[in-house]
């Protein structure tokens, strides 16, 4: 009986064990999507902020046409993208980079760069960009998250159970943002 | 760090306040001769009642009697003088930087309300303020409190035991950054929470910033807009400069202001040393260093600065 007894005890340990780490691994996914779709938010208010800074900007930028178009592009582009996919991260991380290019277009420009309009745009432009960095740094980190608890033993038993979210990639910077800025070209 | 201009402080201090000051600086020298007379006495009514204890019995339970009585005096002396100096010249001494000074025990129940509203203290039943500094610092208004908060507990036997959980400088300013949540910076503790009622926790990427702080808020996006690198950065280094516990409040629903800084010193903030000349110079601009310690943290975090926060 007594044995029994020391059995049953091991075995509710060892369950309630199980079931703590089932349910922050679910927990981790959930926080993770909670990141993704708020990436998405930010995204969204991006895309429609954009059509407000090319129509001023065009008025003043006749030369620019070929950014203009890559914008316009690669928007549609971003916005068709299923919310939170991979797909959609990587599209966007290409937008910034294109948008990096435009705004350093604009310092030629300056009359356009001190017309009220622009400066409210650009204002607001960089308070959404402020907010995207802080979505993806809270999606990398709960993406770190998630990818402990799914791969280190005992909760990595659990994967099979948030199998939609396996696979997420960290955010990372396109190429072209890595370029290096010349500083000449702000001095002129 | 902050340079504040003391030459206006120099002026002040030799026209307005070092005049009046000899007197004080006899009254203390008095203080201290009453005050030591005061502990002799007893010492020597101590040693009498001890002696006595031999012949008459339950005489050792007066025996405290005369200790409590001579250190109730010696304490209402000490800050009897200690209030005359705070009236004669704080006012003066804080207007040399441009600031005003005033009694703190009138906001004793808004540190409560922020207490309160925070959930940055777990337990506290007394708050207790006795200086308050108000004006503005690189265009930013400012208050700063001296706060004592602490707890009392009361053991079986009726003996009350007063906790500290904070002793400081509580500072009230704002930032210039759209602020859409409530943010809690507390020193990492040994266990953490995973939540603070309906704050949650915000895990960070700079290792070192995790390892002297914990994060709580109501958004964890709206969160990270505030909690920049940058600012992560700099507040480290107001930490690790100052060596002082920092826990910061953020809240755009608590006062008009919308982050506190509760800055840990452990002491009786501006108060002058009753074993040390009240002529020395120096102990006034000691007073205000303490002050303008606390206000590094806006110059170091850039608060009055909107973008790069």
């Amino acid at each position: 009986m007594g044995t029994l007894i020391v059995v049953g005890i091991i075995a509710l340990v060892i369950c309630g064990g199980l079931y703590s780490c089932y349910v922050g691994v679910i927990k981790n996914r959930n926080t993770l999507m909670e990141a993704k779709s708020g990436i998405d938010v930010q995204f969204k208010k991006r895309y429609d902020l954009i059509p407000n800074i090319l129509t001023i900007a065009s008025k003043f930028m006749e030369h620019e046409k070929e950014i203009f178009i890559k914008i316009t592009e690669l928007r549609s582009q971003a916005m068709s993208a299923p919310a939170g996919s991979n797909e959609s991260l990587e599209l966007n991380a290409k937008l910034d980079g294109i948008l990096g290019h435009l705004k350093v277009a604009m310092e030629n420009y300056p009359t356009l760069k001190s017309d009220t309009a622009m400066l409210q745009a650009m204002q607001t432009y960089n308070e959404v960009e402020e907010h995207i960095a802080a979505a993806r740094r809270f999606y990398n980190s709960a993406l770190t998250q998630f990818n402990n608890s799914v791969m280190i033993f005992p909760s990595s038993l659990f994967k099979g159970f948030v199998a939609d979210a396996l696979g997420s990639k960290y955010y990372e910077c396109d190429e072209s943002e890595k370029v290096s800025i010349n500083a000449g070209d702000f001095l002129k | 760090m902050a340079n504040f201009d003391y030459s206006n402080f120099d002026k002040i201090y030799e026209t307005k306040i070092y005049p009046e000051l000899a007197p004080l600086e006899e009254e203390r020298k008095k203080l201290i001769i009453q005050c030591a007379v005061a502990i002799v006495i007893v010492l020597v009514l101590s040693c009498i009642l001890v002696y006595l204890s031999q012949y008459v019995e339950k005489i050792t339970k007066v025996a405290s009697i005369p200790w409590a009585l001579a250190i109730f005096y010696v304490i209402a002396r000490v800050n009897n003088y200690k209030q005359t100096i705070k009236d004669k010249f704080y006012q003066k001494l804080f207007n040399s930087l441009g600031f005003q000074y005033s009694s703190g025990s009138s906001s004793e129940s808004m540190i409560t309300h922020i207490c309160r509203e925070s959930d940055i203290f777990n337990r506290y039943d007394f708050v207790e303020s006795d200086d308050k500094i108000t004006g503005e610092y690189k265009d930013l208004p400012f208050t700063a409190l001296d706060t004592y908060i602490y707890y009392e507990t009361t053991d079986s036997k009726g003996r009350k035991t007063q906790h500290t959980i904070f002793r400081g400088i509580l500072l009230s300013t704002r930032i210039n950054k759209p602020l859409k949540c409530d943010i809690l910076i507390k020193e990492d503790k040994l266990f953490k929470a995973g939540s603070i009622k309906d704050k949650k926790v915000v895990r960070l990427e700079d290792p070192e910033f995790e390892k002297y702080f914990e994060v709580y808020a109501t958004d964890q996006i709206e969160s990270r807009y505030i909690l920049t690198t940058a600012f992560m950065n700099r507040l480290l280094n107001y930490r690790k400069m100052k060596k002082r516990p920092v826990e910061v409040v953020l809240n755009n629903n608590i006062t008009t202001d919308n982050v506190f800084f509760f800055v840990k010193t452990n002491k009786d903030n501006f108060e002058v040393p009753i074993f040390h000349s009240i002529l020395d110079k120096q102990i006034f601009l000691n007073i205000l260093k303490e002050l303008t310690d606390a206000l590094d943290v806006i110059n170091e975090l850039k608060l009055e600065q909107n973008i790069g926060l």
